[in-house]
């Protein structure tokens, strides 16, 4: 019977199959060099050019393992590729442009969930009277969504003329994003991130007399974890359930992004290194519209055609070159560990 | 565009922009949201415009005059399911049989089929039966039932009765034979008695009816709200008129009077109460087993449980 020890022997006899594998493949190769070597010193020409060509291609592999196989093996894999996001959207400096630029941002996020298949859903959205959204939530659910979209937390900037200013003088607004792991109710369960008890629910609004004496149709509700404060409120469903529903769900994802959090400082900590984790209120990218660029502070990286970023692919250049540079710093983390 | 229709509603019935975004998302085309923005603004409630009701997980259609699921009733039922799991787990679900669930004045039939939907998630077998007064109530409940259990068997069904008649419980034990129900049950399992009753009872008093939202008074059958009723029917206790209370003294006089059968010791009762009834309620039901009164979420003492009625 599998019992849960042997379960996670079973998976680290898994992933050491592959370093094994590598590693016997190396001394192979190492060997096969050493040979080939040999042959160098041949008294005949053909034989010697021959070993010469070996020669190179071998050292080529060795050098190839060390570079990219062994690497990519000793970096732990991703414990989060499996999770769906949670993206928190609000509005910040910039009043009424601010919320419109949100209304831009979270377009661009369903075209981008739409273009890689993903299911991009908006589950709670606060709307301002000029057609702009103050606050925003949007789920995306696919295979390794929360790994492509966890850079865009952060706070984003926008540069450039409001519709409503008449003055054409450039603006500066911004937008705060939070992209949070999707923790479905088993995940929940699983992960054990709160109690019950530790849950305080409250709805938001009188009911007078209630029951069969009142029809009103909102059927918002407010929790609070009170260990750590955080409260979530929930009003964008039709019925208590739903919204409560909801509401437990986002209570979950800002758990584990906090036990996320957690996680990635204890680690480096442990590996004395400098803390490079995101702090949220640091700005991660301007979009500057009269320039016509989009610029991500963090890898230094630059597009121009901010339409592209906006409307069309633009956005995932940004997503993959985050990414690796994510990988290459897990990378030089793990090399520099004592 | 501050005389436009969301404007008004805004300011007519203080309803949010929540109810303009739900009617946006329901609505086909731009015609289509301004014909429902029309009918809001007239005071017709939302859920008769969008025709439903999310109860639990599931959506309740609903039509007019029928009574519109509320939220207290949405809790108390999800909590009864609750309850009801717990208890039949810890005591190993020692009927081995389906269970058999009455719910009375059922309107939508909102209750029967969440408890259905609920208890079959946790693998219980039962038969919900849901009775109302009110064709038009009937005929609503046989629609959310295709509905909500469109291709697989399932055995909710309703029927059409008067609460005050007398040969009720008859009534009640014929409809459990009828093939809808009766197919859960084998042979076997003998003489069944109920094992849960719930009701969400017509319980405002006539001296409340004027002061009621135009939104309830003007659109919801005051058959299903109303709980004072003409002399004839109040039977043995006349002196607890114009409290609303008539249906509970019914439903205690029923239970008392049933035959040997219908009950057993550990048959749960759930009701819904109105405001500041409870008190009243567990009086009325004293003679019986452990009475708990249960609290919603806006701190009302709304429902009341009675555990072990035979």
């Amino acid at each position: 019977m599998a019992s849960k020890e042997n379960i996670s022997r079973m998976k680290q006899l898994n992933a050491t199959e592959s370093l094994q594998a590598a590693w016997d493949e190396w001394i192979q190769t190492k060997e096969l060099l050493k040979e080939t070597a040999q042959l160098l010193d041949d008294p005949d020409s053909t034989m010697r050019s021959l070993a010469s060509a070996e020669y190179n291609t071998l050292s080529d592999s060795l050098k190839q393992m060390v570079e990219t196989t062994f690497a990519s093996l000793l970096v732990p894999p991703s414990t989060t590729s499996h999770l769906s996001a949670l993206m928190e959207l609000k509005s910040g400096v910039g009043g009424s442009e601010a919320s419109l630029f949100l209304g831009d941002l979270l377009r661009m996020y369903v075209r981008l969930a739409n273009s890689n298949r993903w299911h991009a859903q908006i589950v709670a959205q606060n709307e301002t009277e000029n057609g702009g959204t103050k606050d925003a939530i949007v789920e995306i659910k696919g295979e390794g969504v929360y790994d492509s979209l966890r850079w865009e937390s952060g706070v984003h900037r926008v540069q450039r003329v409001p519709a409503t200013e008449s003055s054409g003088r450039v603006h500066t607004s911004t937008v705060a994003i939070v992209v949070l792991p999707l923790m479905e109710e088993t995940d929940a369960n699983d992960a054990e991130l709160f109690s019950m008890e530790d849950v305080k629910i409250e709805v938001m609004r009188a009911r007078g007399a209630g029951g069969q004496h009142v029809n009103k149709t909102e059927s918002a509700v407010r929790l609070t974890h009170v260990p750590t404060g955080i409260t979530v409120s929930m009003q964008d469903e039709r019925s208590q359930h739903q919204n409560r529903r909801r509401a437990f769900q986002v209570l979950s994802s800002r758990l584990m992004d906090q036990k996320i959090m957690r996680d990635i400082a204890e680690r480096r900590a442990t590996r004395r290194n400098l803390v490079r984790t995101a702090d949220r209120s640091e700005k991660i990218r301007t979009y500057n519209y009269a320039q016509d660029r989009v610029t991500d502070h963090r890898i230094g990286l630059t597009m121009m055609n901010l339409t592209s970023v906006m409307e069309g692919d633009g956005l995932q250049v940004f997503i993959d070159a985050l990414k690796k540079n994510h990988y290459e710093n897990s990378m030089e983390d793990m090399l520099e560990a004592d | 565009m501050s005389t436009s229709l969301p404007a008004r509603l805004f300011r007519s019935l203080g309803s949010s922009q929540m109810e303009v975004k739900w009617m946006r998302q329901a609505a086909r085309n731009h015609q289509d949201l301004q014909a429902m923005l029309n009918r809001r603004l007239q005071g017709e409630p939302l859920q008769y415009i969008l025709g439903t009701q999310p109860f639990g997980p599931l959506n309740i259609k609903t039509r007019p005059p029928v009574l519109i699921p509320r939220p207290e009733t949405e809790q108390w039922t999800s909590e009864l399911a609750d309850q009801l799991h717990h208890i039949w787990l810890d005591t190993g679900y020692p009927h081995k049989r389906p269970l058999k669930v009455l719910d009375l004045c059922t309107g939508t039939g909102c209750i029967p089929l969440l408890l259905y939907h609920l208890l079959n998630n946790h693998g219980l077998r039962l038969a919900a039966l849901g009775i109302d007064i009110s064709s038009n109530a009937c005929k609503l409940a046989t629609e959310n039932i295709a509905s909500i259990n469109p291709s697989s068997v399932s055995a909710v069904d309703v029927q059409q009765k008067d609460l005050f008649d007398d040969d009720f419980w008859e009534f009640v034990e014929n409809s459990f034979r009828q093939p809808t129900l009766r197919h859960i049950f084998s042979d076997s399992d003998g003489v069944i008695p109920l094992d849960v009753i719930t009701a969400n009872p017509p319980y405002i008093p006539d001296s409340q009816w004027q002061d009621l939202s135009p939104e309830v008074k003007d659109w919801e059958d005051p058959v299903a709200l109303l709980g004072d009723l003409p002399l004839h029917k109040k039977g043995e206790h006349p002196s607890e008129g114009g409290k609303g209370l008539c249906f509970y003294e019914r439903i205690c006089g029923l239970l008392q009077s049933s035959s040997s059968g219908i009950l057993s010791p550990s048959t749960i009762l759930a009701m819904e109460v109105g405001e500041n009834q409870a008190c009243d309620v567990v009086r009325i039901f004293d003679k019986f087993g452990n009475v708990k009164v249960w609290k919603d979420l806006w701190g009302k003492e709304r429902a009341i449980f009675i555990y072990g009625m035979g």
